[in-house]
């Protein structure tokens, strides 16, 4: 059986030249949770901007065997969801339903069938009694629960997240981390949270200067001290 | 940081609240017409429209002074075009004035259309009057983002004030346009990260909308109301000499 995200030498420079990914090979399987880690300017929002085509390398990434071409882009983002790190930016419609509704909208679904997947996902992320609110009126706990719900109301294969626990207080981290644990996809998550990578992932991935460095079982990589130090992600 | 939004009494129990956006943009836009074509003998009946106002505030349940409150910033707009017609038109001071009192209505109704409608259903209500999906586009990204790029500039200014100490009035100028360029930057790099969220989640450049509005009795009702009232307003006015 094929991975359902495989990463085939992926190299990707900006158009300024930086060399921001060079030939990262990573598999993905079916339920997974991988925890994508590594120093400030690793590459791992890049490669996470590669996953559902908002970025093209050389093109070696298959989503369920599937490349991404102009063909198959609409195709893959109905698969992969992307969650961005800053809210703001996820959340730019005039109120938490047409935010919600804005991705099962782009895909041509029916109104019922939106308005359901709208009410399932608030339910999910338990926001629905946000749902006629406006998201410059919501904390920014609640804003990041409602960016879930933007991709979750289209019933991604794979979730794709972006330093999901940055700037929450600890109780909503927690609450973040608990709704995560309980989702039953496959996560691809870019973080700094080593804790929350320990509680959720089973899998983690090293990046450094674009490079991947490390790639194995959670526990294991984890409990390699001298691996966290050597890129930064622990105290010597 | 504490904004006063623009529908801030959208949700309150009222009359006003309740009607079908559409509605009430037409009525509102009729309004604002029959005001400005009024002529300047028959200035009197504008005492009628501003009648008309006070209603609708009272049927919405939004307090008067409020209005007055966020129409004080159109004042001095109103008052500029008033003193240009005045050497404009060669014509009597009482003549700018007039144009004063319906340029201050036309406002006023404005405000009252806006703070009674949330402003996601005013968005729609506009898209559903055919109005081109890309202006109510830009409308709708104004409006969610005015708020943050406007808490950036204050935090930023906040975290240049933390570090002024003394400086002339020229010197804070120039930072001043120099804060203001850089919240202009990372205003425009904010929007390429919301094109990309857009992307990801399937935008391809057509603007999908869900349409659920649908007309009641009581929006017909209220639209034959305003009709009417606009209709006797103006006979009244050529009948009375």
């Amino acid at each position: 059986m094929s991975p359902l995200i495989e990463i085939k030498d992926l190299s990707y420079a900006y158009p300024d030249g930086n060399l921001a990914l060079e030939n990262v090979s990573l598999e993905v399987e079916e339920g997974d949770c991988i925890g994508l880690i590594g120093p400030n300017g690793a590459g791992k929002s890049t490669l996470l901007l590669h996953m559902n085509g908002i970025l093209h390398g050389n093109n070696q990434i298959l989503i369920e065997g599937m490349e991404i071409t102009p063909e198959t882009i609409c195709q893959v983002r109905e698969k992969v969801a992307l969650v961005f790190q800053d809210p703001e930016h996820q959340l730019f419609m005039p109120s938490v339903y047409e935010d919600v509704a804005f991705g099962p909208v782009n895909m041509g679904w029916s109104k019922d069938k939106v308005n359901w997947q709208v009410d399932l996902a608030l339910q999910e992320v338990d926001m629905l009694s946000a749902k006629h609110r406006s998201s410059h009126h919501l904390s920014f706990g609640e804003k990041k629960r409602i960016s879930l719900a933007t991709v979750l109301s289209m019933k991604p294969k794979i979730l794709v997240l972006d330093e999901p626990s940055s700037n929450l207080d600890p109780k909503h981290r927690w609450e973040l981390i608990d709704l995560l644990k309980n989702l039953n996809i496959t996560k691809l998550i870019a973080t700094h949270d080593l804790e929350l990578v320990s509680i959720l992932c089973n899998k983690v991935a090293i990046l450094n200067r674009g490079l991947l460095k490390a790639f194995g079982p959670a526990s294991e990589i984890l409990s390699n001290k001298d691996l966290l130090v050597s890129y930064d992600l622990a105290k010597p | 940081m504490k904004h006063h939004f623009a529908d801030e009494y959208s949700q309150v129990d009222g009359i006003l609240q309740k009607i079908d956006p559409r509605i009430k943009i037409i009525s509102a836009l009729l309004f604002v017409f029959l005001v400005n074509i009024t002529p300047f003998t028959k200035a009197f009946s504008l005492i009628y429209y501003t009648f008309i106002l006070v209603l609708c505030s009272l049927l919405a349940n939004v307090p008067l002074l409020r209005i007055f409150q966020k129409s004080l910033v159109s004042l001095p707009f109103i008052i500029f075009f008033a003193l240009f017609s005045l050497f404009y038109h060669h014509r009597q001071p009482w003549f700018s004035g007039v144009i004063v009192i319906k340029a201050y209505l036309s406002i006023l109704a404005m405000i009252l259309l806006i703070s009674t409608t949330s402003f996601s259903h005013f968005l729609k209500a506009l898209q559903k009057l055919k109005i081109p999906v890309i202006l109510v586009m830009i409308l709708s990204f104004m409006y969610r983002y005015l708020f943050v790029i406007t808490d950036e500039l204050m935090n930023v200014k906040t975290a240049k004030d933390a570090r002024t100490v003394g400086g002339s009035a020229w010197f804070h100028t120039k930072v001043l346009a120099n804060i203001i360029g850089v919240v202009f930057i990372s205003s425009y790099e904010r929007s390429e990260r919301i094109y990309k969220a857009m992307l990801s989640r399937g935008f391809d450049g057509t603007i999908r909308t869900l349409d659920d509005f649908k007309c009641k009795n009581r929006d017909y009702l209220f639209g034959f109301t305003a009709l009417s009232i606009f209709i006797i307003i103006k006979i009244m006015e050529y009948s009375l000499q």
